[in-house]
């Protein structure tokens, strides 16, 4: 075997994918030839240091029951075109293994023998309706989406909220997911008349005091429903209501005031006035999101700026940059430079300053975002590291790695504080 | 002889309607599935996400499937193009995440959790190292990242990667070699492995081109 011929086959003759005699032709000229020795040399200490990236990892809890789940309603779907049994999938219900598997007349000659499951875990044969078929796309297109797509599908289903205020209160575990889900489907369907007995909608400008108690509340019923439903398996209902509230958020925090959750005990009406819920007429017009874009920009400079340190800590070259509005890209740079040198604190308030400086790059402002909360715990800042948190996810649902990002800065803290 | 059925008999199982047959693959081919996407993108949270859409995808598109390629070929397709997907969508200086270079070397890219330990030293050591590992993967280009995972963690031969992402045999042994130089060098530079850094070669020694 010629030189280079050898040094071809170094890489599978290291791997050992080399029938028997052509591995014998390598390591006959390894033994004769420097190069091609230190060369697999070379290799194996590469190898030999990347050792521990073998090791396995394996995905979190529920991460089967999730799979499993489609695979049995799409291998139903497929085989007769029927449902049988609908497995919920909600966080609280975790069929596991095979005990998940339905028994069916039809597919039994080809599924391995399976038990029944307790009532509360199935939903009763739809059989072959219209009905099911869509719950049947629901639960399949739905209940297993990532977390990425959990978040950008929120917004779209904000209605949900205009014709079923009263779906908020959390359900008991067991019955949440058959309950909600099926409400779903009729959503999806037939949205119910607009008239339903209308809570009565805050319009205008409520007092202050009402909107931000409506604001706290909203945030405490979002974290509910991502805590109540363990976070893993959200249903369309809850996808709906996280988006509705994020989008009440947003525009009570910019003061527009458009409304606030109109089921929400804590909002007393101050100057209500029962309106028909009609999602339409409520749509800010495009000057009460101009309004709204400024007024959360002024608030985030200054935010920046009390959480910038005083001056004579800055380091020298920074500190004499005018704080003057500046282009966003700008603001990261110097934002780095605060960074590098050590100095968090100044690097959050100019990593937030950035953010709300980006009109049309979503994700540019929420990365921006997450590296003030990064900095934010950096500086041990962790409430105002957790406020900021809580803003990214609520204005960019969307940005689900910046999200990640962010909360794993905060991962530690959190984990070791009893009071999230 | 061997019970075990194939990946590629439990697949057309699951296309007839046996549910089991699928939960049997699921098991198989979970852990490798999702520690190829943990080391491709640093980031268990994202991994278990595209891990999750890579088996649902298969779950979809299980009747469609044709038996021509290893089911294997075809879960690390779709992983594979999904993380094409996914480094596409994200610009690379945020995906990078800031503690990573940050002064301090804790590590940030990627939990320190050991998984299977055998020894419980070895364990430590490799749980403290695995970071530093990992970051030096997250300093390759994506397509030597990528060959250098498969075959190294994931145990793809070289002839399959080919299939896998589309290109001939020699330009994945290629990208391997430039993928171990890199590695190499970026080793010698956090300071890892003294022992190659003790052997560096004669300059006329040189990795790549064949």
């Amino acid at each position: 075997m010629t030189h280079a011929e050898s040094k071809e086959l170094l890489l599978d003759f290291a791997y050992g994918e080399l029938q028997a005699q052509i591995a014998a032709e390598v390591e006959a000229h390894l033994a004769s030839c420097d190069e091609c020795r230190a060369e697999k040399q070379q290799l194996e200490s590469v190898r030999k240091a990347f050792a521990p990236i073998r090791e396995s990892e394996e995905p979190g809890l529920g991460f089967d029951e999730r799979i499993l789940a489609a695979a049995r309603a799409e291998a139903q779907l497929e085989h007769d075109g029927n449902i049988g049994e609908v497995v919920e999938v909600a966080a609280s219900v975790a069929p596991s293994g095979l005990d998940a598997a339905r028994v069916n007349a039809h597919a039994a000659s080809v599924a391995p023998p399976a038990r029944r499951r307790p009532k509360w875990m199935t939903r009763a044969a739809l059989g072959g309706s219209v009905a099911a078929a869509a719950a049947l796309a629901l639960l399949v297109s739905t209940s297993v989406t990532t977390n990425r797509e959990r978040q950008t599908a929120a917004p779209v289903s904000i209605f949900a909220i205009h014709v079923a205020p009263q779906s908020a209160p959390p359900m008991p575990e067991a019955s949440k997911g058959t309950a909600l889900a099926g409400k779903d489907t009729a959503l999806v369907q037939a949205p119910p008349p607009p008239a339903a007995p209308a809570a009565p909608i805050q319009v205008a400008e409520p007092a202050p005091d009402v909107r931000r108690r409506a604001l706290v509340a909203a945030k405490k019923r979002a974290r509910a429903i991502d805590e109540g439903s363990g976070g893993d398996v959200p249903n369309p209902a809850e996808l709906a209501l996280r988006g509705a509230l994020a989008e009440n958020e947003s525009k009570a925090q910019a003061g527009g005031g458009v409304r606030a959750a109109a089921s929400d005990g804590a909002a007393e009406p101050a100057r209500d006035q029962p309106v028909a819920a009609a999602p339409e007429s409520e749509a800010p017009s495009d000057k009460d999101v101009a309004i709204t874009n400024s007024r959360v920009r002024s608030k985030e400079v200054a935010g920046a700026a009390a959480a910038a340190p005083p001056p004579q800590t800055m380091a020298p070259g920074l500190a004499e940059a005018a704080p003057k509005p500046e282009n966003p890209g700008e603001l990261e740079r110097r934002a780095e430079a605060a960074r590098h040198a050590g100095n968090y604190a100044l690097a959050a308030g100019l990593y937030r300053e950035a953010a709300s400086g980006w009109e049309n790059d979503s994700s540019a402002a929420a990365w921006d975002l997450a590296h003030a909360i990064e900095c934010l715990a950096a500086a041990g800042s962790f409430d105002e590291a957790r406020k900021v948190r809580d803003q990214l996810g609520k204005s960019y649902p969307a940005e689900s790695t910046a999200f990640s990002a962010a909360r794993r800065a905060l991962r530690e803290v959190d984990s070791n504080s009893p009071t999230k | 002889m061997s019970l075990e059925r194939t990946d590629e008999e439990l697949i057309a199982a699951y296309r007839h309607g046996d549910a089991g047959a699928f939960e049997l693959l699921l098991r198989r081919h979970r852990a490798p599935l999702f520690t190829f996407l943990v080391r491709m993108l640093g980031d268990k949270e994202r991994a278990e996400d595209l891990a999750q859409e890579t088996f649902l995808r298969i779950v979809k598109g299980a009747q469609a499937w044709e038996q021509r390629a290893r089911f294997q070929t075809w879960l690390f397709t779709i992983a594979r193009n999904l993380c094409v997907d996914a480094s596409r969508r994200d610009r690379f200086r945020r995906t990078e995440s800031l503690d990573a270079q940050g002064p301090d070397d804790e590590p940030a890219m990627v939990d320190s959790v050991p998984g299977h330990e055998i020894d419980p030293a070895r364990g430590a050591q490799s749980a403290r190292l695995r970071p530093l590992l990992q970051k030096a993967l997250l300093g390759l280009p994506p397509e030597q990242r990528e060959v250098f995972i498969l075959r190294e963690q994931t145990g793809v031969a070289f002839k399959e990667i080919a299939e896998i992402l589309v290109v001939n045999e020699n330009t994945v042994k290629s990208r391997m070699r430039y993928a171990i130089e890199g590695l190499r060098k970026a080793l010698i530079a956090a300071g890892i492995d003294a022992d190659i850094a003790a052997d560096e070669p004669d300059p006329a020694v040189r990795l790549g081109r064949a």
